[in-house]
């Protein structure tokens, strides 16, 4: 199983260049069945990334350019007059897929973020009085501009709480730039991607994240983290028991990510930046924060041991 | 911004509860004795000042305010016919801070009356000295600091957070109060006032006629409180604190014996200038070895009078307890305040076995017309007995057997008091018996003298310090027999022997309204009543003991004794270690999870390990993990890099990949330290 997991990092790996621990986490965001949010400015790489994950894993992957004037039956799907049947039939819309890409997200009112929000949390879709199951697995992968670019709509807490993950890709470093300068369009290469888990599989990796050992030793750091959230007077918003499950299950798949079968801090410090920064900011500091971010600092103020 | 703009702002509304609740509550106990009208200004200013914080009325207008504070003092000083003194002192002082509060508006403001709040707090204290009031003015400051947090706290704060932060405060300063009443030099008052106790509650009088203690009888006031070393002490029927003895008499009125005053009776230790005849009494009491003695120590309330009570006979090597030549024990002057002295009482020794002649006058004198009848009654039944004390018995029988009787007011007599009583009205207390006994005595040529005191005491079952009040008072006898000295008779308790068995409350019970039982009675509720009732008053007597009690001289044997000495280095180190250890108990408590986290052979392992890196330069970062802190190791330390390895391993295997950690492991993991470190 490891052998899977190594293979499909590798494989994203050859699109998305030298972004290997954004890669890391996002797989692992998706094996700890979580949604994931990319934030970065446009042409960084976010919809090769949504695209390649899916691809990876196997699943149907369906995308949606969210805008101001998107409505939420565009996301849902609507129920339609059947002229031969003379009755309403119901035309599922683009969320029914197993991995959804929703493209920048906050350009979009939020009336149809919260549609879309109401899908991920309850994984069915209410349209005109009937529920519409979404199919298994179902991941949402939302990009997002900065909040501070003109048009947009951040999302409020309580539905970027829906996201375990948020992450950035930031800029390639100059080599890796060069090397895209210099070769083929990665958007090509997506194509010739080819699945690397059959859905079987990718239940197992999913079922294998609970079984990751977590020592009490490692669970009271946690547990500390959690509390320095809670009584530094820097946090805006402390953490709630959701939040600190959340930091755990994402550090268990990313331990898994590593080839581990037990979580250490490290792993605990570094899904904690994406699981923890938009949770405690709020949609405050949605956008782009500067110097030591909140996480950096909660985690330099709590000992490991 | 500047201080100035601060002072400037409006009051926090937040504030204004609080601040009238530790106003009214500052101003509460002088309501015992300011003037109605003046208490009636008072609530008038709190009333108004609420009223304005309510958004009803409005503040009064300024030059009415002045006209108000001239008028104010100038009626003051008008009922006390003075400004100065305690009492018209805090009448003003009281009057000004209710008409501060007219003109709170600002924060300056506020500040002051809260600044003033204090001080009349502590004016209190000039009036009362009880437990209570003590307690009640630290909820005072509470509610004066709960004030002063609610000016500055933010408006979103919840409500009771003003106080939960004073009390955080007064539980903070706990440590430094104890210490600053500890050890704090008690300096002499730089200016003292004459403070008086509510009411003069004299207590036994140094004069007697009929009547004068009838009066006292009713009031259940704390006259002392005795305290035994040890458990045992006498009966409470056997208790009789004398006070002070009379032996003068003109017909109508008892009085202390002018030669006994005219002698140089009174003395005071060191004892190198005791007199002979203490000298000869303390040497009865060494031979008096086997005779019962008590100790104890009676802690007596202000009576304005000299005299110190104690059993028969007594003897205080305090610097501030005289002995007279009667076997009474005397302070310097009047009792003012709560004093306490201890004192060796020898039951049994005999007093004066040879009777100086300028006693034995004092105590044969009768005025020469003094009641005709009882003196001759007193000749012929003297005549035909044989001896002193059968002539004394047979008196007491004629007390105990013709038609005398007990009570609290007996009728109004007239010319010849005694007379009048022994053959005619035969009803009255303690006084007529006492004072005809000692006449009959006299009369019959036998010298005699009336005691004066408190008899009896209840038992406080909390503490077991054994409490005597005012309704205890007594008067009894003393007659001076051949061969034995003087001998105690109580003609009163062969006429109402309950008033010594069990008490003048019992034996009173059906005629003084003070001393009943109260309307719950025996009953369970009226139980624990009494219940609580004693223990507040053990309470209170610890208080008294403990509190007000530490003095100057207390403080100086308690220093002596925990200290070694007194000196200022010495309490300067005591003053400084107790601040350090303070300071360390709250550094234990904020850092108590750092100090107190439990930590497992493993974690102990690793932080040994990293204590050894980390004096080669490369500490930890606290927030650093096991991998990285081996990464930034091994590349400091290449060479080192496959034992730091080892050893990370196997503490990650233990510490976080849930491998049990036996001993074989944890030997492993400590082999592995010593060589990667």
């Amino acid at each position: 199983m490891d052998k899977l997991i190594q293979q499909a990092v590798a494989a994203v790996d050859t699109v998305l260049l030298g972004k290997r621990r954004q890669v890391q986490l996002s797989l692992a965001c998706l094996f700890a069945r979580g949604h994931l949010l990319i934030e970065d400015l446009p042409g960084m790489g976010k919809t090769t990334l949504a695209h390649a994950l899916a691809k990876v894993l196997g699943l149907s992957y369906r995308r949606i350019q969210f805008t101001a004037d998107l409505l939420p039956a565009d996301v849902t799907g609507a129920a339609i007059f059947d002229r031969e049947k003379q009755k309403f039939v119901f035309r599922p819309g683009p969320v029914f897929a197993q991995v959804l890409l929703a493209d920048e997200i906050n350009r979009a009112t939020p009336r149809t973020q919260s549609a879309l929000l109401e899908a991920m949390e309850e994984r069915q879709v209410t349209v005109e009085g009937r529920s519409y199951p979404l199919p298994e697995p179902f991941f949402v992968i939302a990009t997002q501009n900065p909040g501070s670019q003109m048009g947009t709509y951040p999302l409020p807490e309580s539905q970027l709480d829906r996201f375990l993950m948020r992450i950035e890709l930031g800029y390639p470093d100059p080599k890796v730039e060069r090397a895209l300068l210099s070769g083929e369009d990665p958007r090509g290469q997506i194509g010739r991607l080819e699945a690397v888990f059959t859905l079987e599989q990718l239940a197992k990796v999913q079922a294998l994240v609970n079984q990751v050992h977590a020592s009490d030793t490692l669970l009271d750091y946690v547990q500390r983290i959690v509390r320095q959230t809670r009584e530094s007077d820097q946090v805006p918003m402390p953490l709630s028991p959701r939040g600190a499950m959340a930091l755990l299950r994402a550090a268990k798949a990313f331990a898994l990510v590593q080839g581990r079968s037990h979580v250490v801090p490290e792993d605990v410090q570094t899904v904690a930046p994406c699981v923890l920064e938009h949770r405690l900011r709020g949609s405050v500091g949605a956008g782009h924060s500067r110097g030591q971010s909140l996480t950096e600092r909660v985690l330099t103020a709590v000992p490991v041991v | 911004m500047s201080q100035v703009e601060l002072a400037g702002y409006q009051v926090s509304r937040r504030s204004v509860p609080w601040m009238m609740a530790a106003v009214v509550a500052a101003m509460l106990p002088h309501v015992a004795h300011l003037p109605p009208w003046l208490l009636a200004i008072c609530a008038l200013c709190v009333g108004w000042r609420w009223g304005v914080h309510r958004g009803r009325l409005s503040y009064p207008p300024m030059r009415l305010q002045q006209l108000f504070a001239v008028l104010l003092i100038g009626a003051i000083a008008l009922h006390y016919r003075t400004l100065a003194g305690h009492q018209a002192g805090t009448a003003a002082l009281v009057a000004m801070f209710a008409l501060k509060l007219l003109e709170m508006y600002k924060e300056r403001d506020a500040y002051v009356v809260i600044l003033i709040g204090y001080f009349v707090a502590a004016t209190a204290f000039l009036f009362f000295f009880t437990l209570w009031m003590a307690a009640w003015i630290l909820l005072v400051a509470l509610l004066l600091t709960a004030a002063l947090v609610a000016i500055n706290a933010s408006l979103d704060a919840p409500r009771l957070e003003p106080i939960k932060r004073s009390a955080m405060l007064f539980a903070q300063s706990v440590p430094l109060a104890i210490l600053l009443f500890v050890v704090m030099p008690r300096l002499g008052p730089l200016w003292s006032i004459g403070l008086q106790p509510g009411d003069a509650q004299t207590g036994v009088s140094d004069e007697m006629s009929p009547g004068s203690i009838g009066s006292l009888v009713e009031s259940d006031k704390l006259a002392f409180r005795v305290d035994f070393d040890g458990a045992a002490m006498p009966v409470t029927s056997r208790m009789y604190w004398r006070g002070l003895t009379l032996s003068s008499f003109d017909g109508r009125t008892w009085r202390p014996g002018r030669d006994l005053e005219r002698y140089p009776a009174l003395t005071w230790f060191p004892r190198g200038r005791q007199p002979e005849w203490l000298q000869r009494q303390e040497a009865a009491r060494a031979q008096a070895g086997t005779l019962r003695e008590w100790r104890y120590t009676v802690t007596l309330e202000p009576t304005q009078r000299p005299w110190l009570f104690a059993l028969a006979v007594p003897y205080s090597d305090e610097r501030a307890v005289g002995h007279v030549y009667d076997q009474s024990l005397r302070a310097p002057g009047p009792v003012k305040t709560l004093t306490r002295y201890r004192v060796i009482s020898v039951e049994g020794m005999p007093r004066d076995p040879e009777l100086p002649a300028w006693l034995r006058d004092d105590n044969l004198q009768l005025p020469d017309d003094a009641a005709p009848r009882a003196r001759q009654w007193a000749l012929q039944e003297r005549a035909e007995l044989p001896s002193d004390e059968a002539y004394a018995a047979r008196v007491l029988q004629w007390f105990a057997e013709d038609g005398f009787s007990y009570t609290l007011s007996p009728p109004v007599l007239g010319a010849q008091p005694v007379d009048q009583f022994l053959f005619d009205t035969r009803r009255g207390f303690c006084e007529h018996y006492a004072g005809a006994f000692v006449l009959l005595m006299r009369a019959a040529g036998i010298p005699a003298r009336v005691v004066a005191g408190y008899q009896g005491g209840e038992v406080n079952p909390v503490g077991g310090a054994v409490q005597v009040r005012q309704y205890d008072a007594h008067a009894w006898a003393e007659i001076w027999l051949y061969g034995r000295g003087w001998v105690q008779y109580d003609p009163t308790a062969v006429v109402a022997p309950d008033r010594i068995t069990r008490g003048s409350r019992v034996a009173l019970a059906d005629q003084s309204r003070a001393l009943q039982p109260g309307l719950l009675g025996d009953t369970p509720l009226g139980g624990s009543l009494r219940a609580l009732g004693d223990a507040f008053d053990y309470l209170n007597h610890g208080w008294n003991q403990w509190v007000l009690g530490f003095d100057e001289q207390a403080q100086r044997g308690f220093l002596q004794r925990w200290l070694g000495g007194v000196s200022a280095w010495r309490i300067g180190m005591l003053v400084l270690g107790t601040g350090v250890a303070v300071v360390a108990l709250l550094a234990l408590w904020m850092f108590r999870d750092v100090l107190f986290r439990k930590t497992d052979p493993v974690t102990r392992e690793y932080q040994r390990f990293c204590a050894g890196w980390a004096a080669r330069g490369h500490a930890r970062r606290a927030d650093e993990g096991p991998y990285d802190y081996l990464a930034r190791l091994s590349a400091a330390e290449p060479r080192r890099a496959t034992e730091l390895q080892r050893f990370i391993v196997i503490y990650v295997q233990l510490s976080y990949a849930g491998r049990a950690a036996d001993r074989d492991a944890l030997r492993k993991l400590r082999a592995a330290r010593l060589q990667a470190c």
